[in-house]
């Protein structure tokens, strides 16, 4: 909305009651999280739900960095805006759309080579286990142990990495490297937080696919089931979709957050140079702190202790993607997109 | 004789199609048997097929790929057997004659 509008709206909602504007809030909150569970029902609106996302996880480390509340961002209208009505009223919309296109391609660059080596590690296994080829009968497990070790490294890794691109809307943050380690060596015990809440988020991706297998022998779905599968598969992803966003937003916020605060706590150790920092991060972050120009040298192979330590802790995240898998195969789409890394749609 | 023909199980791959294609394949596979033995004097007109799957399937209609049979679904317990051979239709029993009975495996040959 214009600027004029939008303080005059604010002035109004200051001067409205206290029950009133909390009964607003969470109206506008429930709404913002319906349009997200229509958005988690398609791939193109996943699309647009990630980059969604990765608006919140950007508010969320301005929050950490200014002190200030954190704002969910609008679906549709631009928060300021001098443009035309049709800008006014869908800005947000392709802001998220745009966001979600660099988002995806560049979380398919990082995730894929994992992702791929763990799908050919299903295929060679079971090949193996047809064939009876048992010269080759490593061929699959081994496939399966590397991809699943470096799906492990991947997610020690991606959290901060994601919202950092997602902060500072430069994607080539994703791949820097040494200074995303550096800032995810800054909250070795923090971080063991990351694989829990994950942990949970896919608990609900592999229950919600799974359980489908089961979903027809319970008396209370079978006449549902048998009236209309493809409308029964509709709502059953609907509802599921409730609580794994719930979860995916929780999961986002505590990323975002650990990436906000290790800036911080690594300027103060001098880990960090301000100079080294995206001109996003310097903007928002430079009330914050008295700001270190210089480094300490700091040993690199510590830093990759103090970073990957929490690496064996994202297994069940992985043990859980392929019992899923065993009882309801969905395809090699279920090996390359785990709704909680890359898009956010469950099946 | 005894043949396990393993190709359906190719669906634990996850992908329907390798379910209906082991199915043509074995389909194919048992004419080529059939007629071999037609051509063989010592098996002609003498020879007796017992054709069975040693497990159901999953019939769910909310899975891409239904055709499993880890899951405990009754469809998965059921199984049907196809009997060929010379005296099939003798002794009252029409040749061709489709019988819906429920029958233990146990019951087919006996166990003495």
């Amino acid at each position: 909305m214009p600027q004029g509008s939008r303080e005059a709206y604010d002035r109004r909602m200051q001067r409205a009651p206290r029950v009133v504007r909390a009964f607003l809030s969470a109206l506008t909150a429930i709404v913002r999280f319906a349009i997200a569970l229509i958005m988690a029902q398609s791939v193109v609106g996943a699309i647009v739900l990630l980059g969604y996302v990765y608006r919140r996880m950007q508010n969320h480390a301005i929050a950490v960095w200014t002190g200030g509340r954190f704002q969910a961002p609008k679906w549709l209208f631009a928060l300021e805006s001098d443009g035309g009505f049709f800008h006014r009223h869908t800005a947000s919309l392709w802001l998220h759309l745009r966001t979600g296109v660099a988002a995806s391609l560049s979380l398919a660059v990082l995730t894929l080579p994992s992702a791929v080596t763990i799908a050919l590690s299903w295929y060679t296994g079971w090949n193996n286990s047809f064939y009876k080829g048992y010269e080759y009968a490593l061929v699959g497990p081994l496939l399966g142990v590397l991809g699943i070790g470096l799906g492990m490294l991947l997610m020690t890794y991606l959290p901060y990495a994601q919202a950092r691109h997602a902060t500072t809307g430069e994607w080539r943050l994703l791949f820097s490297w040494r200074q995303n380690l550096q800032l995810i060596s800054m909250h070795p015990f923090a971080n063991l937080a990351l694989p829990i809440i994950y942990f949970a988020t896919g608990l609900l991706v592999a229950g919600a696919r799974g359980l489908l297998t089961f979903a027809p022998q319970w008396r209370a779905l079978q006449g549902a089931v048998e009236a209309d599968p493809g409308q029964f598969l509709t709502n059953w992803y609907f509802y599921w979709s409730v609580p794994f966003i719930l979860l995916l937003f929780v999961a986002k916020r505590v990323g975002a957050r650990l990436y906000a605060s290790a800036i911080i706590k690594g300027l103060q150790n001098r880990r960090i140079a301000h100079g080294e920092l995206h001109d996003a991060e310097r903007y928002y972050i430079r009330g914050a702190l008295a700001i270190a120009d210089t480094t300490k040298p700091s040993g690199g192979f510590a830093t990759l202790i103090r970073a990957l330590w929490p690496v064996l802790l994202w297994l069940p995240l992985f043990a859980a993607l392929y019992i899923q898998q065993f009882i309801h195969f969905i395809g090699a789409w279920g090996w390359l997109n785990h709704p909680i890394v890359w898009l956010p749609v469950l099946f | 004789m005894m043949l396990n023909y393993q190709d359906t199980d190719y669906v634990h791959w996850g992908y329907a199609a390798h379910y209906t294609r082991a199915i043509s394949i074995i389909d194919q596979s048992l004419r080529d048997l059939k007629e071999l033995t037609q051509q063989l004097p010592f098996y002609r007109d003498n020879t007796y097929f017992v054709v069975v799957p040693d497990c159901g399937r999953d019939i769910n209609r909310l899975q891409k790929t239904p055709f499993q049979h880890h899951f405990n679904s009754r469809s998965a317990h059921e199984i049907w057997a196809l009997i060929v051979g010379p005296a099939v239709g003798r002794g009252g029993v029409d040749r061709g004659r489709m019988i819906e009975r429920e029958v233990q495996q146990i019951n087919v040959a006996k166990t003495q």
